[in-house]
């Protein structure tokens, strides 16, 4: 894959002293530079829509709110309790069903640059005496290692959670951008996860990001450096003749990986904001993945209709542990009904399904 | 401006000439009538195109008019040789939009013409408030390709058979699929919302299928409902819909259809009504029933207790 290389890089005047921002300068040599100051290129409409934005420039800013937050789900499905950590936005795969599409307002890839502050932030938290274990993830509003060539974030956030007792770090991507996690301190306080698809689906609605190969190789070899691995089917897409091609993933997945340091493999089938689906016809005419049987669920996304997503979740689950029994499975906003239908069984609460992800965490085998 | 007046034969002024027309839809019988009572009152603006032809600026409907009375002659006002096509162009926009409003194709026929004089950004700020326009430009984008449509449309916008949205939609198909769809729309008379999911469905559905909108509007189900004498035309509309949602919803719509099937086996009392989940989503269903008093409250909760164990209550509600 194509490593992310800007042709322009635009920096907040608050933000050029910052060690980030001068690695982030260094590695881009030769690239233009126009330093702005503080605002100027802000969400309040000075930049055009991200629908039509140039994702080839790259914007280094301070982080004015918070990094850290807690997943927004929705009351009417099960949560994980999951959190997130903001330390950029975009993503330049331009994966055909994206929500960022709908969700950003700058068009750039965006990266705040500010870590000191992010990481007093994380200290307020995870210092903060309680019996609560944090499962933090940053590809929530970008993939988590698309610009690690460039940033090496994860050296020093890896290393963070590392000395953490009470955090683990998620790192999601469809890329195989691995080369700086080769020799950190993880402290198996890291989940390397790959968002995984069967292959037509990559080739048609994922065309920019890793082949399905590349996602399991770079996997199995985080797994030899010691790391525990998750897989994210989601979104699941449904078209006629899905379960050959699902089916053949899963056993693509399970022919290289260890399931002892498997943390889980999550399953979520396609669902979007409504406003979403006007975008991606204009963007992607040749896709087809809006044409399916959609309903506008209860927390006003749309979803496909639940005899689908249960038909999917089944099967999916057969598969997968039909090649191997331990794989803890679960499933991301879905009612305890689509549970108990798929899985055959449902946790009771939120609190449950984070407590069965917190001992899946921690259960694993680095 | 010199102009002259002068008497001159309808034989002698083009009216396949349409280059500064800003009239569209109109009904010709109160300005015969006008005419025949009182004569030209204001008489049509021409410009010479050749040493024998003349060139309506303003008073296509007025030449039309004399035309079809019999007329064989005019009195015009002519303005000078030198004249060009933006000024002529001008004097004819004017002319009508100082009179009255334009209809949706006259905006968007004015719109095209002014595109040819003058940049986007004056269009927008200068003329689009003259034709009651907001000054965007997303005004001039959507109203600008309705003059491209065919006749039947564009008269069946007119007539309110098709939505102006409903006919933007229509502009982005190849036309055997914007002729499919018309017949349909103009045939069938639906409201807006209809029309816009009767537009949804037939596209959806054709992309799912891997078939042409035509292929969709034709299939032999509907031809049979709209060639079906025992339906009125509000029947065919329902008919036409609950075809193509099918179509685009089978699974959704099968599982409508058994649950309507459950409530039949029920025999609940006419003024109960049992509903399942908004989309079957969710696992809440909602029961309704009238009563006069607490008694009658009583009874009735009674009466539906002795129902909960029926099992083509439980199997309607749990599968």
């Amino acid at each position: 894959m194509e490593r992310f290389h800007p042709k322009k890089i635009i920096v907040e005047d608050s933000v050029e002293h910052l060690p980030l921002t001068q690695t982030i300068i260094g590695r881009l040599g030769g690239v233009p530079l126009e330093y702005v100051k503080e605002g100027a290129v802000g969400s309040a409409g000075t930049v055009p829509d991200v629908r039509f934005g140039d994702q080839e420039c790259i914007f280094l800013c301070r982080n004015k709110g918070r990094f850290f937050e807690p997943c927004p789900g929705t009351k009417q499905y099960l949560c994980c309790g999951y959190t997130i950590l903001n330390f950029a936005a975009n993503c330049h795969l331009n994966c055909t069903y994206c929500i960022l599409q709908a969700y950003l307002n700058k068009p750039h890839m965006v990266v705040y640059t500010n870590t000191g502050e992010m990481f007093e932030e994380l200290d307020g938290i995870f210092n903060h005496p309680s019996k609560r274990l944090y499962r933090v993830g940053t590809g929530e509003l970008t993939d988590s290692l698309i610009l690690d060539h460039l940033t090496s974030f994860t050296r020093l956030v890896v290393p963070y959670f590392g000395s953490k007792k009470n955090a683990f770090l998620e790192l999601k991507t469809k890329t195989d951008n691995i080369d700086n996690l080769g020799d950190l301190e993880h402290a198996g306080q890291t989940i390397v996860s790959w968002s995984l698809n069967a292959e037509p689906v990559i080739k048609r609605e994922e065309k920019h990001a890793c082949s399905l190969e590349a996602r399991i190789k770079a996997a199995h070899q985080c797994q030899k450096w010691g790391y525990k691995v998750g897989f994210h089917f989601d979104p699941l897409i449904y078209y006629p003749g899905w379960e050959r091609d699902y089916k053949q993933a899963i056993e693509k997945v399970f022919q290289s990986i260890d399931p002892a340091s498997l943390c889980w493999i999550s399953l979520g089938c396609l669902r979007f904001m409504p406003k979403l689906k006007p975008i991606i016809i204009q963007r992607y005419p040749e896709s087809r993945i809006m044409y399916q049987e959609f309903i506008r669920g209860l927390d006003g996304k749309m979803r496909y209709f639940q005899p689908i997503r249960i038909d999917m979740y089944r099967k999916m689950v057969g598969w997968i542990k039909r090649a191997c029994t331990e794989t803890f499975i679960y499933l991301c906003m879905e009612s305890k009904e689509v549970w108990e239908k798929s899985l055959g069984f449902a946790p009771r609460s939120n609190q449950d399904l984070r407590s069965m992800l917190d001992s899946a965490c921690s259960a694993r085998r680095a | 401006m010199r102009q002259v007046t002068k008497h001159i034969d309808l034989k002698d002024i083009d009216r396949n000439d349409t280059l500064f027309l800003l009239s569209y839809g109109y009904d010709l019988g109160p300005l015969k009538d006008s005419i025949n009572q009182v004569g030209v009152i204001n008489p049509p603006l021409v410009r010479q195109k050749s040493d024998t032809t003349y060139q309506i600026i303003c008073g296509y409907k007025r030449v039309h008019a004399l035309s079809e009375l019999g007329a064989a002659s005019t009195h015009c006002t002519i303005v000078s040789p030198a004249t060009g096509d933006e000024e002529s162009f001008l004097l004819s926009f004017y002319d009508t939009v100082s009179h009255r409003e334009l209809n949706p194709i006259e905006k968007s026929m004015a719109i095209t013409r002014l595109l040819n004089y003058f940049s986007e950004e004056k269009v927008v700020s200068d003329f689009l408030p003259l034709l009651k326009l907001q000054p965007h430009s997303t005004q001039l984008a959507t109203l600008k390709p309705l003059s491209t449509l065919e006749r039947t449309i564009k008269d069946a916008i007119l007539a309110g058979t098709i939505d102006v949205r409903t006919a933007l939609k229509l502009v982005l198909l190849d036309g055997v699929s914007r002729e499919a769809c018309s017949r349909l729309l103009i045939t069938l008379r639906l409201s807006l919302s209809k029309q816009t999911a009767l537009m949804e469905y037939v596209s959806e559905s054709a992309l799912r299928e891997n078939l042409s909108i035509g292929e969709v509007i034709n299939s032999p189900h509907i031809r049979f409902i709209l060639e079906d004498e025992q339906l009125n035309l509000p029947q065919k509309g329902e008919a036409v819909m609950s075809f193509l949602r099918k179509r685009r919803f089978p699974q959704l719509t099968a599982k409508e259809e058994e649950f309507k099937r459950g409530l039949r086996q029920l025999r609940l009392p006419p003024d109960v009504r049992l509903k399942h989940p908004p989309f079957f989503e969710g696992n809440t269903y909602s029961l309704t029933f009238h009563f006069t008093s607490v008694n009658a409250l009583r009874k009735r909760l009674h009466d539906f207790e002795s129902r909960l164990d029926d099992r083509s209550l439980l199997t309607l509600l749990e599968g």
